[in-house]
Formats: C-alpha cells, structure tokens, sequence
C-alpha cells in the first residue's frame, strides 16, 4: 500500500502523487514515514529538506520553509510557506 | 434649430464614449474576478491542510489556547471592515458598511466597547468624514489582495487580541464582508474570527474525504493523533497561520465581489448610456426635421407674399 502524498504552499499545490516513503526534518529529527504510519502532526525544521521517495520514478527533494506535516491514514500532507521543487 | 442640433450631436459624442469607458470598466472586472478566484482556489489546498492539523489538535479536549477558548464575559469587540478601494462598484461597499453599523449598534447594545479595523479606501472616507474614530485602516489592493496584507492585518489584529483589556485589547473579533456566492449573488456576512470556532471533528472528516468511513472512526479517538514537538507547541505555532489564511481566503472573497459589483454596475452603466444615446439621435432628428420645415414654410410664404 502506497502513501498519497501532497505537497502545498500558500499559493499552490507543489506535488501530488503516492509515494513508498517520506523523510522530512521535524524540530526534533528526522522522521520517516511509510504506509500504516500513526496519525502525526508535526512542525517541520526551518528550512529542513523533504524527501519523497515516490512509488515509481526519482527521488523528489525540496527544502521547506516554515512547513508543518499531518499523517492520517496513509494520507501525507505536508505545507509550507514556502515550497518548490 | 441648427444650435440644437449641435447640442445633441455633442451630447451623443460624449455619452458614447463615457459608454466605451464603461464597457472596458466592465471587461477588466470580468477578467479579474477569475484571476480572483483562482487565487482563491490555489490557495485552498493550503488552507485546508491547516484546518485539519487544527481540528486534529483542538479535539482533543484537554488542549486549551486562549485563541480558542476566551471568559463569555466580553467587554471590547474588535470588528474589521473589509470595503473597497475604488467606488463605481454599485452599493458594494454602502451594504458593507449598512451591515457594519448594525454590528456596531447591536454590538453596543450588549454593552461592550467597538473597535474598528477598516479595509478599503472607501471605508475610510465613511469614517474619516462622520469623524468616527477607528483603530487602524488599511488601503489599496482591495480588489488584489495578497497573503503579505493579511499577515499584516493578522498580526495587528493578534496584537489588540492578546493585550488586556485594560491596556486596550480586545475580547473578541468580527469580519464583516462581502461573500461571492455567485456572479450575480453577494451576499454581506458577520463572521465571528476570534475565538475561533475550530470545525467539529465530524465536519472535518467530511470536509477532507468525503464519505470514507475509516477517515471519521480515526477522528473520533483522537488520542491517536501524535504532536511533534508537542500538541501546545504546534498549536502555538499553527494557529495564527490558520488565522492569517482565513483573513486571506475573506480578502480574497470580497476581492471577488468587489469586482462581481463593479461588472454589474458597469453592465447597466452601459446599457443606461445606450438608451441615452438612442434618446439623443430621436431628438436630433427632430431638430433636423423641425428646422427643415420651418425654413420649407418660410420659403412658401415668401412665394405666396410675392405672388399675392
């Protein structure tokens, strides 16, 4: 079973997808997320980076700014003031 | 009579392009209000990402946060204007401030103070000219707003929010603005801000999936949802991001219906010079005619003068 990942800044949505995994840099350290995570809600590290890794293709990176990320039921959503890739 | 004529004819010259002025008023609302509410749309992805950290986090009934629960006991409201920058928009920004007043008076009736937050030039000049004083204004971009307006306005109005009152803060905050229901329905609306009144953990499961039964079971034994730092922390964190974004999306509404207002009152501005200058080309025409007979029934008498 695969993530659906979205990934959106104030003014648009950056990246849709499913995805395998997902790291990201929390205040605390980096998590890591796969299928069957515990509903999360976490602060993203000023300008920390974010790896999707998605269920076919390339690795996705992109660093954030001021992002928090909610896991709940295989659902990831991550937003950011600021995101590009 | 050829005076008259002139007249009209210089009366027809300038309604038809006071009509042409009115008509590219009305195709530059137009293209707006869709520039308006794509904004709108492709700023909603974000806003509904944090309604539902919020509404993760506010349902767990232990939590409390003074933007959410506050004393009933409130002395000083704080209501915020959202008006308009420019005027020839109908009675957009008029029923804005209608509506305003009667907050005011219902708001004094119940005993508390009124400040005022106004946006939008001619909200201003309403108060400015009754010499009625009010807290802060902002102008300009009203029919353009972006994010950087409503932090600043979120950071203002946070501000008298968090003070006591007796240093001059206030215990609650209303919007008054325009919604865009439709191209042709606006309609003005009192939203009561703070304290916020974070959505049901029913309604935000069917807000975000709607129908998935496993998505409302999670939700109802939130004890499950984990907060990294901490739930405080992230609801210190979150929660004035979630105000700043419904600021914006208010904005961004009455962006809409400004410019929905001001394309109606264009159209009929339009059609009204039409019919003037249709009324202008008959009276004209009489002239022309009027004068043509008279100089006819001069010639005819000249004749008749010299034949008899």
């Amino acid at each position: 079973m695969a993530l659906k990942v979205e990934v959106v800044s104030r003014e648009s949505v950056v990246w849709v997808g499913e995805a395998k995994y997902v790291r990201a840099r929390t205040r605390n350290g980096d998590i890591g997320i796969m299928a069957g995570h515990i509903p999360t809600c976490a602060l993203l590290a000023e300008d920390g980076e974010l790896l999707i890794q998605p269920v076919s293709g390339e690795k996705v990176t992109t660093r954030l700014h001021e992002g928090f990320l909610t896991v709940s039921n295989d659902r990831v959503t991550i937003a950011a003031k600021h995101a590009k890739i | 009579m050829g005076a008259q004529i002139r007249v009209y004819r210089q009366k027809i010259a300038s309604t038809s392009s006071m009509k042409k002025i009115f008509k590219a008023m009305e195709m530059i609302a137009t293209s707006r209000i869709n520039k308006a509410r794509k904004s709108a749309d492709a700023a909603s992805p974000y806003a509904d990402a944090l309604t539902k950290a919020v509404t993760a986090i506010a349902t767990q009934n232990s939590i409390s946060h003074p933007l959410i629960n506050r004393s009933a006991n409130s002395r000083r409201s704080a209501v915020l204007v959202l008006a308009s920058d420019r005027g020839l928009a109908g009675s957009y920004s008029a029923s804005v401030l209608k509506k305003t007043e009667s907050l005011i008076e219902k708001l004094r009736s119940e005993g508390r103070e009124v400040q005022l937050y106004l946006v939008g030039r001619k909200a201003k000049s309403y108060f400015d000219f009754r010499e009625r004083s009010y807290e802060r204004a902002w102008e300009g971009n009203t029919d353009n707003p972006n994010i950087d307006m409503a932090v600043e306005i979120r950071d203002a109005l946070l501000d008298a929010y968090s003070r006591p009152y007796e240093q001059g803060g206030v215990d609650d905050l209303h919007i008054v603005y325009t919604e865009f229901v439709s191209m042709v329905t606006q309609e003005t609306t009192i939203l009561r801000l703070l304290p916020l009144a974070v959505a049901e953990a029913r309604d935000f499961g069917e807000q975000i999936v709607p129908g998935q039964q496993l998505e409302d079971d999670q939700f109802t034994q939130n004890s499950a949802f984990e907060f990294e730092p901490s739930p405080q922390e992230v609801l210190d964190e979150l929660l004035p991001r979630y105000i700043a974004s419904r600021l914006y999306a208010c904005l961004l509404e009455a962006a809409a219906s400004e410019l929905a207002s001001r394309q109606r009152a264009m159209k009929s501005a339009g059609d009204n010079a039409d019919e003037l200058i249709k009324k202008y080309k008959r009276l004209m025409n009489n002239a022309r005619q009027a004068a043509i007979t008279q100089e006819l029934s001069e010639i005819v008498s000249g004749a008749d003068a010299l034949a008899s």
